[in-house]
């Protein structure tokens, strides 16, 4: 492994005819983080996943896995995981052949088919046709053939579709395992509030353009203060007097430019009962549809 | 390439339409051989110009005829490439090898062996066939090399076939369109074609170079320059798909 990130993504341009896909973007995934990749349907998150993956050729740019082109990576496999929507399965093949025949093809040990089929509690439906599988085993039978090569970067595209609450916990838990332990992880998902339980840093895109990138904290960083009190225009123009910005509603005071300890100090020297403070944050949610303009992710 | 072309051959192995495909073959060859033996010297057989049979040359001829079996090879082996796309594996296949030449060089190359047994499987079934029929009916030609020579050309036929299906489904990569294409170039355009102009039957890639192995026919080429055509059309359609699949999104 080099000093390279684990994905870097370089002024990558992706047109489809007179459609632009993708518009100069650029962000990189650090080794040892789980970056979350959002943006609205149709804002390029996939094809950017394919055009990283070699399976679509970039227009302008570079897509970098590890500092390297991925059709230049001499074992792919030992060095990215990927699991995307467009990866299918042909449904007359059992699990276990299924990965059988990605191993035989990249030289992997046999004996990790059953190793991966373990890990992602694919053990029972390995001799099942993977036809007859629900879209939750299908996620885990993709996510098996991803962790086929013991890779150190995963690109996950919407992968907790379909998986069930265990199969949620147990992909959050993976993926924090897997980053911790020196990977780098990029995760698309409609579900924000699974990415804001895993992910370090998040990469907003919409229209192919990057939008915002960063820690996850800071995106969700606070945003004011709640404030419940039965003295509430009282503990208000105390804030007020000391700079605060304040709109009151009933018992219920939302603040800003200040504080959740000025806040306290202040209601405790004005001898106002409080029932209720706490610092108010936004959720990824909101954060990303005020970033996106109300985009579906 | 080794470990890619046991690859391709695992995925054809691993799902059951060669299964159906070879049994399919096998029963089509097979009803052709015994409706020969059956009609050969009977009054509607010499209606249809089949004369008895009699001849170790007679029998060649019975098991070159089993070459047809190269039609469900073109089936079959364009399927290798085209079902990667309809259940969309082609993904999975290139993020394990991104070197796209390679790919399609294991899949045409996997194809090969893939018609070969295709072609031995039905050459063999009807000696089988013709061999049962004499024992049953007693009497019957000398089964010497020659007839062993003809089941090997099944087989070169049909393996030849499997790189050629194998190539036209990597370039046209629709299931539907591809076998459209093979069997109506097989069944329709080269009949039709060399009977409008004869001078093209030699030329012809299934109809002309890969006949010239089956039986005897002044009007094709000689076998060494037929298989050099058969060579050079199989490059031909590998290279085209090689230059198509490499400048290709998935």
């Amino acid at each position: 492994m080099t000093d390279a990130p684990g994905i870097e993504i370089r002024g990558l341009s992706k047109l489809f005819g007179p459609v632009t896909a993708v518009d100069d973007l650029s962000f990189s995934v650090p080794i040892g983080s789980v970056t979350g990749f959002l943006g609205p349907n149709g804002a390029g998150k996939t094809t950017t996943m394919r055009c990283l993956l070699g399976l679509a050729r970039p227009s302008a740019g570079q897509a970098l896995l590890t500092g390297s082109r991925y059709e230049d990576l001499r074992d792919p496999l030992r060095i990215v995981g990927a699991a995307l929507e467009v990866t299918g399965f042909h449904p007359g093949r059992t699990a276990r052949r299924h990965l059988q025949v990605i191993a035989v093809a990249a030289g992997i040990d046999a004996a990790r088919t059953d190793a991966v089929l373990a890990a992602t509690a694919m053990t029972e439906y390995a001799d099942r046709r993977v036809g007859g599988f629900s879209s939750g085993m299908r996620q885990r039978l993709a996510l098996s053939a991803a962790l086929l090569g013991e890779p150190k970067v995963l690109v996950l595209d919407e992968p907790a579709n379909g998986l069930d609450p265990a199969g949620m916990a147990w992909l959050r838990g993976a993926l924090r395992t897997f980053a911790d332990r020196g990977g780098a992880v990029l995760i698309s998902s409609h579900v924000l509030g699974e990415i804001q339980a895993v992910a370090d840093r998040v990469v907003v895109i919409g229209r192919g353009r990057l939008v915002t990138e960063g820690p996850t904290d800071v995106l969700t960083a606070s945003v004011g203060v709640s404030v419940r009190s039965p003295s509430a225009d009282v503990l208000a123009e105390a804030l007020r007097a000391d700079g605060a910005t304040v709109a009151v509603e009933a018992d219920s005071l939302t603040v800003t430019g200040t504080s959740i300890e000025r806040v306290g100090e202040i209601a405790a020297r004005a001898g106002v009962v409080l029932h209720e403070l706490r610092a108010r944050t936004t959720t990824l949610e909101e954060a990303f549809l005020e970033l996106t303009e109300g985009g579906t992710p | 390439m080794i470990r890619l072309v046991s690859a391709e051959l695992l995925k054809v192995r691993t799902t059951r339409l060669w299964i159906g495909l070879l049994i399919g073959s096998l029963l089509l060859n097979g009803a052709g051989a015994l409706l020969l033996l059956a009609l050969a010297g009977t009054a509607e057989g010499r209606d249809a110009g089949l004369t008895p049979i009699r001849t170790t040359e007679d029998v060649r001829m019975i098991v070159s005829a089993a070459a047809q079996a190269l039609l469900f090879v073109l089936v079959l082996t364009a399927t290798m490439a085209t079902t990667e796309y309809r259940y969309s594996t082609a993904a999975g296949t290139y993020l394990t090898t991104p070197h796209r030449g390679r790919v399609v060089t294991a899949k045409t190359l996997a194809a090969v062996p893939v018609g070969g047994l295709f072609g031995a499987a039905a050459g063999l079934l009807a000696l089988a066939i013709v061999a049962g029929w004499f024992v049953v009916k007693g009497g019957g030609p000398t089964i010497d090399v020659t007839v062993w020579v003809a089941v090997a050309e099944d087989a070169l036929q049909c393996a030849y076939a499997g790189a050629i299906g194998a190539a036209v489904g990597v370039a046209l990569r629709s299931q539907v369109v591809a076998i459209l294409v093979v069997l109506g170039w097989t069944l329709v355009i080269e009949p039709l074609a060399t009977g409008l102009v004869p001078s093209l039957l030699p030329w012809a890639p299934f109809a002309g170079a890969a006949t010239a192995f089956g039986a005897e026919n002044p009007d094709l080429f000689a076998r060494p320059a037929a298989a050099g055509l058969m060579l050079a059309y199989a490059v031909a359609a590998w290279v085209v798909a090689l230059v198509l699949e490499r400048r290709r999104d998935v």
